[in-house]
């Protein structure tokens, strides 16, 4: 009686190789996907520290009393990220994909900030004990 | 009769063919629209960093006020040569232009530059070098009113270019 139980030995086969083949594309998308993130993260990184480095070096040049407000991200790439400005170098560190580093030519003291979720309203200032940056 | 099932026949096989090559060309079409947004290059970088110094130069005194006859590290100037009424002053650009080569290149933060200042009386100032085994040259030009001692204004092109 083997000849009946031939296609049914065919089907398993193939549903075992259909099944194969899914997980194996799964598999690659999704880390296509986590690389596509991390990547379109860096990116958005970078453009904030471009950003940064124009507000920080336009403080500088323009002197005491000068304030400007400008919005960065709540998050990039849905992580909280930190940004230090220091002179000739505006770095944004991410909290899970790294730094993201930018040459500036900012010159005045070093900055720190982390951006807090929902409080992405910033102001930076420049006064008789440097420049700051903070939450409006 | 055969003792095979009907499975594994031509058709099938043609079938498989047929849909890795549709979900192939799926694949890499989504990829390519995902995949647009790129990371900025260091050409773009140093384009987009050409453009804010420019506008610095061009548009601010700079830092420290008196910043081109100071003496300090590269981390202590911001350069700008403009003065009053918008105007680019002479002395800020001859103060500038004095200085050393890699001490003009550093407070640029610029691996390598060349600035140029033209006027229709080709009374020229270059200061830099010229480029040389580069990968690529970004060049940002502006016209620009440099005012000397004597309050004498003259149109100028001024012309800034970096390479790597």
């Amino acid at each position: 009686m083997t000849l009946k139980g031939q296609s049914a030995v065919e089907f398993i086969m193939l549903v075992s190789m259909s099944l194969f083949l899914l997980l194996s594309l799964v598999t690659i998308s999704t880390q296509h996907q986590e690389q596509l993130q991390i990547h379109s993260s860096l990116v958005e990184a970078q453009k904030v520290a471009q950003d940064i480095s124009f507000q920080a070096e336009m403080a500088l040049v323009q002197g005491d009393y000068y304030h400007r407000e400008f919005v960065v991200p709540n998050r990039i790439g849905s992580q909280n990220y930190t940004l230090y400005i220091v002179p000739s170098t505006v770095v944004v560190e991410l909290e899970r994909d790294g730094n993201v580093t930018m040459p500036s030519l900012y010159a005045g003291n070093t900055i720190s900030h982390q951006v807090e979720t929902d409080q992405n309203d910033l102001k930076i200032v420049h006064n008789d004990t440097g420049i700051h940056l903070h939450e409006q | 009769m055969s003792n095979k099932g009907q499975t594994f026949t031509t058709d099938f096989m043609a079938s498989i063919v047929i849909f890795g090559f549709i979900i192939t060309i799926f694949l890499t079409m989504w990829n390519l629209g995902l995949g647009t947004q790129e990371e900025l290059t260091n050409e773009e970088i140093m384009d987009q960093q050409a453009t804010r110094t420019m506008a610095i130069m061009t548009t601010t005194q700079g830092y420290p006020e008196n910043w081109p006859s100071n003496i300090g590290t590269r981390e202590d100037y911001i350069p700008g040569f403009m003065g009053e009424n918008h105007n680019l002053e002479q002395q800020r650009i001859e103060d500038y232009g004095n200085k050393d080569y890699e001490d003009k290149r550093d407070i640029l933060r610029v691996p390598e530059f060349q600035i140029t200042f033209e006027n229709e009386e080709a009374e020229n100032l270059e200061m830099g070098r010229e480029p040389e085994d580069a990968s690529y040259i970004i060049v940002k030009e502006r016209e620009v009113t440099i005012k000397d001692e004597d309050d004498v204004q003259t149109p100028t092109k001024m012309r800034y270019i970096v390479w790597g």
